[in-house]
């Protein structure tokens, strides 16, 4: 190992984990290196998680966070990234303490965060659908590019709005949802769906055709499966959730 | 070997509506950017850049090219590089002397060099690289530091100005950083500045710092204090013309407020390029 490269390894070991530094500086101190690394990567995960921040309390979440980039060290280039296993690091055992209603809002906050920056596309429009005519229900109906679907056992979206709102703060409860998180132009957006939606969801992904989102409500719908496939179909060309299947476009 | 685009201002995100939606068009001649918050794929941070390069010149300042790491370079790193300058085609591309990463995690800091012959070569090895792989020369500025190494043997304003003239690279002059690390580690500013060789400084950048007592943190959370006014003074005379900016990036003001500030960038420039041609005393 060349001099260069002992020096980075024991300046890293003792700003990230501690460990002695005996020799390594002529001046200054090397404490204020390792609390910026920790200080740096707190405020920018506390910037991607703020709702789960509120609940566990400040410095609980400072604890969480302090174990996890032990478990995780950064890799990426970007502080956008430091926390993406956030949600799974704490679904995972090794950090079960929080409970899952906590990897379930950090990962509900996690896609907003996705949802933020990610690729551009022209939403699906109404007058385009209502121009097909007879082509309807050959109509490829596939989420916007910067959308995310997030699966639920307990009520957190609901715990998400209460913060956002200021209102109180409903206690942890089981629930199965599923919520579809999406970019309206620069707004990020989510919203949890009706049981036929979220049935609907994960089709959506790759694209469903509009026949093949009529046939899965029939299971569900029966007769009224054609009349509630063109509500649900307002309902996501209203909020601009739906990529524009009808231009070809060259990716 | 570097265009003086004039008085610029960091780009944030607190200013975007002012910068971009406002009647008026705010008084700064170009915008840096950091490079790294324009690396995503898409949404506002992209809409907004595209918006204030269709209006201004933009330098991409990055911080986390990792220059000085014992690691190789990131080439995921290199092609969002190289892809955000083809779209945005900066005026000027810069990042730090310093190092952020090693075994391939990240520290996002930067991180100290000692100032060895060793860390010169591979620096100039890697910058070269660079350069290459991105068509274009870069900038490399000096840190603001907080410890100094016991292998050091090079000051470093003499490190700099022989990277700069090995790899043929150029120098982003952050006088706050140079007031900082000459504060902190008890070095001559003026000693610093006469080191580093002018036809190689392509930028210079002006912050506030925090006097922390024991030591001053470069944490641009405060206006330009006056040793720094006085520094940068000193630096355009020796230099002469060159693009100059304010970064803030903590306690933002209102845009007003650093428009006042970069008022006194040119009126303190103009003063010293008067100085320079004999004008002025
Ligand atoms: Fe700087």
């Amino acid at each position: 190992m060349s001099e260069l490269a002992m020096i980075q390894q024991q300046f890293y070991d003792f700003v990230t984990k501690g460990s002695a530094a005996d020799g390594l500086i002529a001046t200054g101190d090397l404490k204020i290196y390792a609390r910026m690394y920790a200080s740096r990567l707190h405020d920018a995960i506390a910037g991607d998680y703020p709702k789960l921040q509120n609940r566990l309390g400040h410095d609980e979440f400072a604890s969480l966070v302090y174990r996890f980039i032990v478990a995780h060290p950064p890799q990426s280039f970007t502080l956008r990234d430091a926390g993406l296993k956030l949600g799974r690091y704490l679904r995972s055992s090794a950090d079960a303490s929080v409970g899952v209603w906590a990897a379930e809002l950090a990962e509900l906050e996690r896609a907003r965060v996705e949802c933020f920056d990610a690729r551009d596309a022209a939403p699906l429009q109404q007058d385009a659908v209502a121009a097909l005519g007879d082509a309807l229900p050959d109509l490829v109906l596939r989420w916007v590019p910067a959308s995310a679907m997030v699966t639920l056992t307990t009520n957190v979206d609901d715990i998400w709005s209460a913060i956002e709102d200021g209102t109180d703060v409903p206690a942890v409860a089981l629930a199965q949802r599923v919520v579809l998180v999406w970019r309206r132009a620069t707004t990020v957006v989510h919203r949890t769906l009706d049981d036929d939606e979220a049935a609907l969801a994960p089709m959506m992904i790759a694209g469903a055709t509009f026949t093949e989102v009529c046939d899965v409500l029939a299971t569900q719908h029966g007769e009224q499966a054609a009349p509630r496939a063109v509500e649900l179909l307002l309902r996501w060309l209203q909020a601009e959730a739906l990529d524009d299947t009808l231009v070809a476009r060259s990716v | 070997m570097f265009a003086n685009l004039g008085f610029g201002l960091g780009l944030r995100t607190v200013h975007y509506g002012d910068v971009i939606d406002s009647d008026v068009v705010p008084p700064v001649d170009w915008w840096e950017v950091i490079s790294e918050n324009f690396m995503v794929e898409g949404g506002n941070p992209r809409r907004i850049l595209r918006l204030v390069r269709e209006r201004w010149p933009v330098a991409l300042h990055g911080v986390s090219l990792s220059i000085g790491t014992v690691d190789p370079l990131d080439e995921h790193y290199l092609a969002q590089l190289a892809a955000l300058i083809a779209d945005v085609e900066p005026a000027i591309v810069s990042d730090h002397l310093c190092w952020m990463t090693l075994g391939g995690h990240s520290g996002h800091d930067l991180w100290p060099l000692p100032y060895t012959e060793e860390a010169l070569n591979l620096v100039v090895r890697k910058v070269q690289q660079v350069q290459d792989r991105l068509k274009r020369r870069i900038l490399l500025e000096n840190p603001s530091t907080y410890v100094t190494f016991s292998a050091s043997r090079i000051a470093e304003g003499e490190f700099m100005a022989e990277i700069a003239k090995r790899a043929d690279c150029g120098i982003l002059l952050d006088v706050n950083n140079v007031y900082v690390s000459c504060r902190n580690h008890g070095w001559d500013p003026q000693a610093y500045l006469a080191a580093i060789p002018a036809e190689r400084v392509g930028q210079i950048h002006l912050a506030g710092h925090t006097d922390f007592g024991t030591h001053l943190l470069d944490t641009h959370d405060h206006p330009v204090c006056d040793a720094v006014w006085s520094l940068y003074r000193d630096a355009i005379i020796k230099l002469g013309p060159r693009s100059s900016m304010i970064e803030r990036d903590d306690a933002i003001p209102p845009l007003a407020e650093l428009l006042t500030e970069l008022a006194n960038v040119r009126a303190l420039a103009a003063d010293a390029l008067a100085v320079r041609a004999g004008a002025l005393p």
